[in-house]
């Protein structure tokens, strides 16, 4: 009967003096939004920033734009819920290029300053600059193509568009290309010797290309080349694909499916470097933002428990008369005790579950991002670990409460 | 008539600052079975204390209450709450009843701690409002109801279960006379109907005069 008879009479009390309980309700409401949302978006740029657990970057190796339209649409139908867009890499190179290109097409032609060349070099190779193979995105001047460079060497060449320059490409030592450079004046078992290995040739700079703040880059294209011929040219070259996904696995699934899939040949996975670097920036940003979630936590969750046990105080006040009139009725103490503590329990327990379920459906308004189970499980865990706190310190008042309780005093009046 | 309980040779006093002030010393005296005994004397002669001690609500300090051949002092946390709930009821003169609870629940709660069903816990409540003249208030909060109907659920109350002994503390000491000749008819009938004995701490000579027996402090 106790358990029964206290529980009924904590809920009364709720529902009487509602304001602490509907404040407890909104502050664990807040608590649990926050607690919930912020680590679990930290969480995901911490993860973003070192190897993006839900992201991945698709490469093709020969795709053009229409190309990859049609097969980022294949693979959304195929891959959902995994989200595929397109780079906004590529986007932002042709549009910036059309109008660069244009322009090069129309600008005179004027020889820059050579800044890579040395005295040796200049004397077999007159050419202004000598990039390594490896900087080339596109193209290849031996056959008589254009180049499409990394934005960081453009930078160091200082070149702008309609400046033509000497590019001597340098292949790695050894290699089939290398084997097939002539110099002029030299055997190729000379050649050989001097490690040199490189196809020089005049290039007009046609475009200096820019991708929001990720990439710069120069195209060394031909003359006459149109822009539509650029821009399948940059498609071919750099398109890519991003993948986001609920979870790793989802994303590792679909990167292999898309490897594994005989009518995408081509494809290959790179880690995104660019969303890297972007998460990492903002990662560092937010992660500034930790100690006050620390400090809000804390002061946050200190406050419920005061609350919850300033409240069961009150309650036991409220309900001591009760309490010693069952003891002079013949209740045991002990199992009084123990029922008011269950019944606490019960009240706070519901009551701080009402506002963790209304947290953490608030938390995927209010934060739209996946939240892993772990960190569920520790604010409810936190959550549940406040509640027993704050019984027990009711608990330890109410049994020192009760050993005190003198019940001839309280209902015989005695004062002799 | 046997022993129901007796004092033999109790002692008590209460601490006053560095003092002790003794209220009660080798006080000796046998209640019998379905005796009434009533208790007078002045402010602070050890009335209620005598109360606390047959309630065994406190221990005697020498001495011994004897309840049925055991030592009242001597009782575990258990027997003590049996005690309370199955052979001793007690009647106090602010009433003290739980005022959220309706007068049929205050009545029933004797029962239902000492295990009784709710059933058979709620009929027998009923029959004892109907002889106290309340069923008709089953239903009602306690705080609607006067001083002497209070103190009539008190006496259902301490019927509910049967007990060999009431202590009552100045039971009608807080009501107008009609009311105090209502409640003491109704308490002495009830006690003669179950043979139950009886200790009233009273200073009101009409009620002392009822009593089988009489102790003055």
């Amino acid at each position: 009967m106790s358990p029964l008879f206290f529980l009924r009479e904590n809920l009364k009390l709720v529902f009487k003096h509602s304001a602490i309980p509907i404040f407890l309700v909104l502050a664990t409401i807040v608590l649990v939004v926050y607690s919930l949302s912020f680590p679990s978006y930290l969480a995901m740029k911490q993860a973003s920033a070192q190897m993006p657990p839900w992201s991945a970057t698709v490469d093709f190796e020969s795709k053009n734009r229409s190309e990859l339209n049609a097969l980022r649409e294949d693979l959304s139908t195929e891959f959902a819920p995994v989200e595929i867009v397109n780079s906004c890499r590529t986007e932002a190179l042709v549009s910036a290029d059309k109008r660069s290109l244009n322009e090069a097409n129309e600008a005179p032609q004027v020889l820059t300053e050579a800044l890579l060349l040395e005295d040796f070099d200049k004397k077999h190779f007159p050419a202004d600059v000598y990039i390594p193979a490896d900087y080339v995105i596109s193209g290849n001047p031996y056959d008589g193509e254009g180049l499409l460079l990394e934005a960081a060497l453009a930078q160091d060449l200082g070149v702008k568009a309609g400046d033509s320059i000497y590019v001597g490409l340098k292949y790695p030592h050894g290699s089939d290309e290398a084997q097939n450079v002539l110099i002029p004046g030299m055997s190729p078992d000379e050649a050989d010797s001097y490690a040199i290995d490189v196809v020089y040739r005049e290039i007009k700079v046609s475009a200096l290309v820019k991708q929001g703040s990720f990439v710069d880059g120069i195209a060394l294209l031909q003359p006459k080349e149109s822009v539509a011929a650029l821009e399948d040219e940059i498609c071919t070259s750099v398109t890519e694909l991003f993948l986001f996904g609920p979870s790793q696995d989802k994303i590792m699934n679909t990167w292999r499916r898309i490897q594994h899939s005989s009518n995408m040949e081509g494809v290959y996975l790179t880690p995104a470097s660019e969303t890297y670097q972007y998460h990492q920036k903002e990662f560092m940003r937010e992660n500034g933002g930790v100690k006050t979630f620390v400090g809000v936590i804390i002061v946050g969750s200190a406050i419920a428990f005061l609350l919850l046990v300033l409240d069961g105080l009150w309650k036991q006040q409220k309900l001591m008369h009760a309490f010693a009139v069952l003891v002079a009725l013949g209740a045991p103490k002990k199992k009084l005790i123990v029922s008011q503590v269950v019944s606490a329990l019960f009240v706070y327990g519901v009551l701080i579950l009402i506002g963790c379920f209304a947290g953490s459906c608030l938390s995927r308004i209010a934060y739209p991002i996946w939240i892993p189970s772990e960190i569920k499980q520790m604010v409810f865990a936190a959550a549940g670990l406040i509640v027993l706190g704050a019984v027990l310190c009711q608990s330890i008042v109410l049994a020192l409460r009760v050993k005190r309780l003198d019940i001839a005093q309280s209902f015989f009046g005695e004062t002799e | 008539m046997g022993s129901l309980i007796s004092f033999e040779k109790v002692s008590f006093s209460y601490e006053q600052g560095s003092k002790r002030r003794k209220v009660i010393q080798d006080l000796s005296f046998e209640i019998q079975k379905g005796e009434f005994l009533a208790i007078t004397g002045p402010s602070g002669s050890g009335k209620s204390t005598i109360l606390s001690l047959l309630a065994g609500l406190k221990r005697p300090q020498s001495g011994k209450v004897v309840y049925e051949g055991k030592s009242v002092g001597d009782f575990s946390e258990n027997e003590l709450a049996h005690y309370l709930n199955c052979e001793v009821g007690m009647i106090y003169q602010f009433f003290n009843l739980i005022p959220h609870l309706s007068v049929l629940e205050n009545v029933m709660l004797p029962a239902l701690i000492g295990g009784v069903s709710k059933e058979d816990a709620r009929r027998k409540a009923l029959d004892l409002l109907a002889d106290v003249k309340l069923l008709e208030k089953t239903k009602s909060k306690i705080a609607k109801l006067s001083g002497g109907q209070q103190q009539r659920v008190a006496i259902a109350r301490v019927f509910i279960n049967n007990p060999k002994l009431i202590l009552a503390d100045e039971p009608t000491g807080n009501l107008d006379k009609t009311s105090t000749d209502r409640v003491m008819e109704m308490l002495c009938r009830m006690r003669e109907n179950n043979g139950t004995a009886l200790v009233v701490v009273t200073h009101d000579k009409d009620i002392s005069s009822r009593a089988d027996s009489l102790l003055s402090l």
